[in-house]
């Protein structure tokens, strides 16, 4: 962490009133707060998500991605352990990989063709002795000290975290022992495949996005598509559960069938006369043992979703603070039968860009983003399900919001 | 006889059904046995199944319809095909392989008109019932991200 | 094969030289002649632009370290020896037995 604090005008100050169920719109949209965000949390005492082992199988293969405004590359070593280092030559700043993806046994900067190892050490430079005895680095330039950045890695069942800190926990203190047992749940270890990627930019901040997989209280209200074709309901047996600091939020649900629908908890978008075709698409295979659906918010940057069953890492890359890019990477495991993974690419007709009870979301985070920056002095009101942020047994609730407000505020200062 | 001028004629119809806001005409262009997938240029490419857009069968595509109308909740625009002339790519049992370019531009009150997707179509087109129709079109968009939402088919 | 001449080749220096169309880099090491491949196998540079320093080549690009007589690379980036050929001096000739 930096030394120097960030300026933050006294104006962006926390509203006293009710200051758990209040959020100022100014942070969806200061430029200063997303500057502190970036230097707080992004490159602060936190596990950013990177990706998944089974994108990089081999060695040499690597990935480019981005932490916050960060580009960073995930390389398999040649032992098979994973490095992150940052995507930046250390002479001139330019970026070393270009394509998303590939296979390599080094990188060399295609600018001046400094040369790093796996592990970002920079193993040497054209003409480091001048040319004809003229020109040259200086005798004293120090290999060693010019490598690139080099991020601290953690491999959570297949799942890979990044850190530019020296100072954060471990993982599994980082996430609780409730937390961290919901995603081994779906992490395991057991070996994944990766089925594809959507790719979007969403048009409002990333925390809007954060607090949409913390907030079931939507979820069969805007999703008309949730409650007409039975995958979710306001009464199904559920549960919002946070870590013990509020950063992490898990959110637990069920699906049910159509058939069970009762009639009185209905609500005005449900279309009791729609029905699909299509069966598959709304109807789930069981395949975790405790019959739950589970959705993780895992701070900062990362939602582990499981729906129906379609699984999938969504990972977000704030661009500015009006914008995110949100990277869906879809997979099953390496054991899937057929039959399985024919379920998990018919349910991913529920999630990306045209998701069923996803292109909604897309659509209301713009609209509260638009909103949020015309009054950044106004706040919002998150009283459902109380005032605290406890854990809750239903989804009638802003608690997990509330509680990652309350760590949001510790770290950031406000 | 598929020829040139009758797939540019059946794109032509296709992207006037969808710019003109006529959803339930859309799955008249395909077969009960039609594929059609809105997927990226990036897992085309790489082989990997996952879509945008996923329809196995006539009943996937008339769903689209369905939840798009009934349940979907979006800002209205309305969207503006472009489609280059269909290249005959290869004949096959009932009909042909065809490939043709497109440009999709989004218009929204307020913003100004963007190019949500550019891309190509890759198709199997056979005679049915008559007609001209889609067994498969796979709608493979170069664009890396999608812009925000994608509503409805391309 | 005949491909230089000793005295263009004074002590501590390297120069390349064609054997064939292979481009060869051969060396003065204490007025004793060697001769290795002159693409780096890291990243086909010419080590006849390197440095030489007692019995060890630079690689002048990224750095590579190899040892001259036997070829070994002794430090990356490069992970693959140099290799050699035999050379012999005849009168001011110098002559290397193509491989």
């Amino acid at each position: 962490m930096s030394e120097q604090p960030l300026e933050v005008p006294e104006s962006r100050a926390w509203p006293q009133e009710g200051s758990t169920t209040r959020v100022p719109y100014w942070i969806y949209s200061d430029p200063e707060i997303y500057k502190r965000e970036m230097e707080r949390i992004f490159r602060g005492p936190v596990w950013c998500y990177v990706g998944l082992d089974a994108e990089i199988p081999k060695p040499g293969d690597y990935k480019t991605t981005w932490i916050g405004d960060r580009p960073v590359i995930v390389v398999r070593d040649e032992d098979s352990s994973i490095n992150v280092v940052e995507n930046r030559c250390a002479h001139r700043g330019a970026r070393l990989c270009w394509a998303p993806r590939g296979n390599s046994s080094e990188f060399k900067c295609p600018y001046h063709h400094w040369s790093y190892t796996l592990k970002g050490e920079l193993s040497g430079m054209p003409f480091r002795r001048g040319v004809g005895g003229k020109g040259g680095m200086p005798k004293d330039f120090d290999l060693a000290a010019n490598g690139l950045r080099r991020l601290r890695v953690h491999n959570e069942g297949g799942l890979l975290f990044a850190s530019f800190s020296a100072d954060v926990e471990p993982f599994d203190r980082y996430c609780g022992s409730e937390v961290l047992s919901y995603v081994q749940r779906e992490f395991s270890g057991r070996p994944l495949q990766v089925l594809g990627y959507n790719r979007q930019i969403i048009t409002a901040n990333w925390k809007l996005y954060f607090e949409n997989l913390k907030d079931p209280y939507h979820a069969t209200l805007l999703h008309a598509f949730f409650v007409t074709f039975g995958l979710w309901r306001a009464d199904a047996e559920s549960a919002c559960v946070s870590s013990e600091d509020g950063k992490h939020g898990v959110m637990i649900s069920r699906n049910r069938d159509r058939a069970g629908v009762d009639e009185t908890s209905t609500l005005s978008s449900f279309h009791s006369e729609l029905v699909l075709e299509d069966k598959d698409t709304v109807t789930p295979r069981r395949e975790f043992a405790d019959g739950k659906v589970v959705g993780i918010t895992l701070f900062p940057c990362v939602v582990l979703q499981q729906q129906a069953n379609t699984l999938a890492t969504r990972h977000l890359i704030p661009i500015s603070p009006s914008q995110v890019e949100l990277t869906w990477t879809f997979f099953g495991y390496a054991d899937d039968d057929e039959a399985m993974t024919r379920l998990r690419l018919r349910h991913a007709n529920l999630m990306g860009p045209a998701g069923y009870v996803s292109m909604d979301d897309s659509e209301v985070l713009n609209q509260t983003q638009i909103g949020a920056t015309a009054c950044p002095d106004d706040r919002a009101v998150l009283e459902m399900g109380g005032k605290t942020a406890d854990n809750c047994d239903h989804m009638v609730s802003e608690t997990l919001i509330r509680a990652f407000y309350n760590y949001y505020r510790t770290v950031m200062g406000l | 006889m598929l020829t040139r001028v009758i797939l540019d004629d059946l794109n032509a119809r296709y992207a006037y059904a969808l710019d003109s806001g006529k959803l339930d005409l859309w799955p008249e262009f395909f077969t009960d046995d039609c594929v059609y997938k809105i997927i990226s240029n990036e897992n085309f490419g790489l082989g990997y199944p996952v879509a945008a857009i996923y329809c196995d069968g006539i009943g996937m595509v008339r769903d689209r319809v369905v939840a798009i109308m009934q349940t979907a909740v979006y800002e209205p625009r309305t969207y503006r095909h472009f489609v280059g002339t269909a290249h005959i790519t290869g004949q096959e049992e009932g009909g042909v392989t065809s490939e043709a370019n497109f440009a999709l531009y989004e218009s929204i009150a307020e913003r100004e008109p963007r190019i949500l997707f550019v891309g190509r179509y890759v198709d199997r087109v056979v005679m049915a019932d008559g007609a001209p129709r889609l067994r498969q079109r796979l709608v493979v968009y170069d664009n890396y991200r999608v812009f925000n939402s994608l509503i409805f088919p391309i | 094969m005949r491909v230089a001449s000793v005295t263009d080749l004074p002590t501590g220096e390297v120069r390349q030289v064609a054997l064939g169309d292979i481009p060869v880099a051969i060396y003065n090491i204490g007025g004793k002649i060697f001769a290795t491949e002159d693409r780096c196998p890291h990243d086909r540079a010419f080590m006849s632009e390197g440095y030489l320093e007692d019995d060890h080549i630079e690689c002048p690009m990224h750095q590579a370290l190899f040892h001259v007589p036997t070829g070994k690379v002794m430090r990356g980036p490069a992970k693959v020896d140099l290799r050699t050929f035999e050379a012999t001096v005849r009168g001011d000739d110098i002559l290397l037995k193509p491989r």
